[in-house]
């Protein structure tokens, strides 16, 4: 359970990867970051209902990584559906949620964040035939779609085979081992990215830490990390590994010491004063919207039943690559066209 | 100066791909998209100058061909479907989901890739957004195989160390890269720089002519 709510502190996940994605203009993980203020997913001159068009219900915070998912949603699904949006604020209740939607009439909801999950779960739990829906953008998709009757799911973390494969690419290096550090009870999440890091012929080295680790304790792991004889380091997105004691006192002076290209799931570790990560991805909120749009066609088609695989990963990344540092572990500047975002700055 | 509109896929990502395409055309404003849906939406809001794709998205958009690429004295190019499977034959990878990228939006890509591959139905299409995006499908198991350009071919599979079988059905070739005039009025300033553009243009469009 502490596994479950401690590895994002913050209430939502989109709150913390704006706080993380803005921090890279400041360094990594800046303390006292806070996040954009609330931009509106409404269109300024919306079109009147069509009625004769299936509605489409999207519940999610107004947060700025939100805005592309569904620009992108309502243009893939606008010949088809009708959209609507209904914000999710500090304030918002179930109630308010079971209203709107009851005065709505959708034919399926987007679930944006753990946050709009949290609202619409005792609503779908409560009903007789529940409203199909799809989540996206949230944390622990897993366990929480299983939560959510007649639901379908999007991944919100980029695979390590999807990373680790396009950084031995990029960096036109041999990856055969990698390295990954976890907490105690993220032994299934390793086992899953592991069996698929075989497809590529690339071995995980996973070593544990405890659920809530000290700089001791991961130093000693790093340590051993260091005899591993590693071609990549693979940081997945735990907030509790990645806080700003961790990361000032055992991942950046590793980072500092290692010869190693470190691959992250933020940008803002790419970037900042102390670059710490090499590469970066992360899921593509407009490949999300579209991805999005298609589970929904996929519901319509199967007569708003959820079926099939239940949580589907990210396929979609954006891509993110500190140059300075890619460098000066040989990769041919020519490949950086493979890249969408470019950084500089040395560690 | 001419605005030129482009969505081209590529292997490099569309921020490159619009730099290459700056420095390649000068005297023309290139604007280059990522996604088929936004091209369609500037390209008839907007209505640049020019409109530089794949010559079945310019049909899909209603805009006339203008000026056509070519290769090796061929209007259109062969693509290669890629299959992780060894045993499997086109019609058994049709029945099952197949990657593309999407060039001409999701409601005509199912039946161009059964122009493509020679089928008698559309196929499930498992669309994309990047030719990046199609190795991710086949890692993550959420599709059999998936088909692209034959001159990607070597590049995408330096990306990986999956085991692919390539096909080759004989119907299996798409319109090159073309030119088209939105206003419906042919920009020669667009024209002469495409017909002047260096090696990197021509290569990453896939042409070495245009006529």
């Amino acid at each position: 359970m502490s596994a479950f709510y401690g590895r994002w502190r913050l209430r939502s996940q989109l709150l913390a990867l704006a706080c993380l994605m803005l921090g890279a203009a400041v360094g990594p993980l800046s303390s006292g970051c806070h996040p954009s203020a609330s931009v509106p997913l409404t269109e300024p001159h919306p079109l009147p209902r069509r009625s004769q068009l299936p509605l489409i219900t999207v519940l999610a915070p107004e947060a700025a990584p939100v805005v592309p998912l569904v620009a992108t949603l309502r243009s893939e699904l606008a010949s088809d559906f009708d959209l609507e949006v209904i914000a999710v604020r500090h304030e918002t209740s179930v109630s308010d949620v079971g209203a709107a939607l009851a005065k709505q009439k959708p034919s399926a909801v987007v679930l944006v964040d753990n946050s709009a999950v949290q609202l619409y779960r005792p609503l779908a739990r409560a009903a007789l035939h529940p409203l199909p829906s799809v989540i996206v953008m949230s944390s622990f998709v897993d366990r929480l779609q299983a939560s959510v009757p007649n639901s379908l799911a999007i991944a919100f973390e980029t695979p390590a085979v999807t990373t680790l494969s396009d950084v031995r690419s990029i960096l036109a290096r041999p990856i055969t081992r990698a390295g990954v550090v976890y907490r105690e009870g993220f032994e299934s999440f390793v086992a899953r990215e592991r069996a698929l890091l075989l497809k590529e012929k690339i071995e995980l080295v996973a070593l544990e830490v405890p659920a809530d680790p000290s700089v001791a304790s991961l130093g000693r792991v790093l340590r051993r990390m260091e005899r591993e004889h590693l071609d990549a380091m693979w940081l997945s997105n735990d907030n509790v590994l990645l806080s700003q004691k961790l990361l000032s006192n055992t991942w950046v002076p590793f980072a500092k010491k290692t010869a190693l290209p470190i691959v992250v799931g933020v940008p803002a570790l790419v970037q900042g004063s102390v670059p710490f990560g090499t590469y970066a991805a992360v899921p593509d909120t407009v490949g999300l919207g579209v991805q999005t749009a298609d589970l929904i066609y996929t519901l319509q088609k199967s007569g708003w039943r959820a079926e099939g695989p239940a949580v589907q990963p990210p396929v979609a990344v954006k891509t993110y690559l500190n140059v300075t540092l890619a460098r000066e572990l040989g990769a041919p500047p020519e490949n950086e066209k493979r890249v969408d975002v470019l950084l500089e700055g040395g560690r | 100066m001419p605005r030129l509109f482009a969505f081209i896929p590529a292997i490099e990502r569309p921020r490159a791909v619009g730099e290459l395409l700056s420095e390649g055309l000068p005297g023309v404003a290139v604007t280059a998209f990522g996604r088929f849906a936004d091209f369609s939406a500037a390209v008839a809001s907007e209505k640049p100058e020019g409109a530089l794709s794949l010559a079945d998205t310019l049909h899909v958009l209603g805009v006339s061909v203008g000026l056509q690429g070519v290769a090796g004295g061929s209007a259109t190019e062969p693509y290669v479907l890629l299959s992780k499977d060894p045993n499997q034959t086109v019609d058994s990878l049709a029945k099952q989901s197949i990657g593309m990228v999407d060039v001409v939006g999701r409601a005509e890509l199912p039946l161009l890739l059964k122009r493509l591959l020679g089928l008698a139905q559309p196929p499930q299409v498992r669309r994309v957004l990047k030719v990046s995006d199609l190795l991710p499908l086949l890692h993550l198991d959420l599709a059999p195989a998936v088909t692209l350009p034959e001159r990607f071919q070597s590049e995408f599979e330096k990306q990986s160390r999956l085991e692919l079988r390539a096909l080759r059905p004989a119907t299996a070739h798409v319109g090159r890269s073309a030119l088209g005039f939105p206003t419906g009025r042919p920009d020669r300033t667009i024209a002469n720089a495409l017909r002047r553009a260096p090696a990197s243009v021509q290569s990453l469009l896939g042409t070495e002519a245009w006529q």
